[in-house]
């Protein structure tokens, strides 16, 4: 039943909308029903807003919803034994950022907003309901998390044989392309709302290194990154320095290429 | 906990730091100009060159500078065993 207040009326509707974007996300990869889409739209969920620097899911803790990014940007982090922390992905809007927590409810790693976030909530009992009877629902939720792996994988390569420069490059590319960024097109901004600090977290470096590799993409006329915002000069340039290949990210499947694999016996 | 800056200095080169990160107090602060100095020298080393000239300014809030760090206070060369810090080893004709 639908509360009377208006505000929250409203908000239930920009709930599905947000719903609705995270739906195209999985039928971008996957095939799936009309039956199969509304079942993920009628989700029950619910709106929170997570100040910058918060963690909302603990190191260890037991969750019971994942958490649908609206708004912000989130990071996941793991700390070494004194506390040294990285952060291990980013976690863009549109993204389901702890979508393996559904099979997997201890947190293995923290979820901390790194900038003012907005998430929809959505409760693990729902979700497991919902794919329970529609098997090929669970399979395009599985391999939306397996995207989260390919990322990983590239991170792993980023610190551990890219030059400081290479790997600055390749997360401004990897961001840029997630966002959607037209392959190819010079000018695109985008909004990062993150700290040099945090993108040495998430590169392995420190935030005065962040700062000067910046600067040098700026002097090489590759990527103009201030205020919180990135302008791409060079795109072409910056994949080259990044060492980027968009096919990890699988944003551009072809239609004949979606899959659907699992159905019901 | 206060706020300390690290600009880094190599040549004509000078990158102004105006994030700053929060520490406990300039020991806390100058252990960590070291730890980004040698993060910066490491990254040299890897390219192939090495910019012994490369500093790290420290300021406090008040942007008043707080500390200095250079290549000879993070790094000890040793050649055949004998350790040397940077400036007794640039004084040699085997550095």
């Amino acid at each position: 039943m639908l509360p009377l207040a208006n505000g929250r009326i409203i908000m239930r509707y920009a709930d599905r909308l947000d719903l609705q974007r995270f739906v195209n996300r999985l039928l971008s990869r996957s095939l799936l029903t009309s039956d199969e889409q509304d079942a993920i739209l009628d989700l029950p969920c619910h709106f929170a807003t997570v100040k910058a620097n918060r963690d909302f899911v603990g190191l260890r803790e037991y969750v019971d919803h994942v958490s649908l990014i609206v708004d912000g940007i989130v990071g996941r982090f793991d700390q070494n034994r004194d506390g040294l922390r990285q952060i291990t992905a980013l976690h863009l809007p549109g993204d389901m950022a702890n979508l393996h927590s559904v099979v997997q409810p201890r947190a293995t790693s923290a979820l901390q907003a790194l900038s003012v976030a907005t998430i929809l909530r959505i409760p693990h009992d729902a979700l497991r309901a919902a794919t329970a009877r529609r098997p090929a629902l669970a399979e395009a939720l599985w391999r939306d998390s397996m995207v989260d792996a390919s990322i990983l994988a590239q991170w792993v390569v980023n610190v551990g044989r890219r030059d400081a420069r290479a790997r600055i490059a390749h997360l401004l590319c990897e961001v840029a392309t997630r966002l959607g960024a037209p392959n190819g097109q010079n000018g695109f901004r985008f909004a990062f709302a993150v700290t040099q600090f945090q993108i040495a977290d998430a590169t392995g470096l420190t935030s005065v290194h962040v700062n000067r590799i910046l600067r040098s993409l700026r002097e090489s006329g590759l990527a103009d990154v201030r205020n919180r915002e990135v302008r791409v000069l060079d795109w072409r340039g910056l994949i080259d320095a990044g060492d980027f290949d968009r096919n990890y990210l699988q944003t551009e499947i072809r239609p004949e290429d979606k899959l659907r694999i699992l159905e019901a016996l | 906990m206060p706020r300390y800056f690290f600009h880094f200095r190599c040549g004509p080169e000078y990158v102004d730091d105006r994030e700053g990160e929060i520490l406990i107090d300039i020991a806390a602060a100058r252990v960590r100009g070291e730890t980004i100095l040698r993060h910066i020298l490491a990254d040299d080393v890897q390219s192939g060159v090495l910019e012994m000239s490369s500093v790290i300014l420290i300021e406090d809030e008040g942007h008043e500078v707080a500390g200095r760090v250079a290549f000879s206070d993070v790094l000890t060369l040793k050649l055949e065993g004998r350790e040397s810090n940077m400036h007794q080893c640039e004084a040699t004709d085997r550095c």
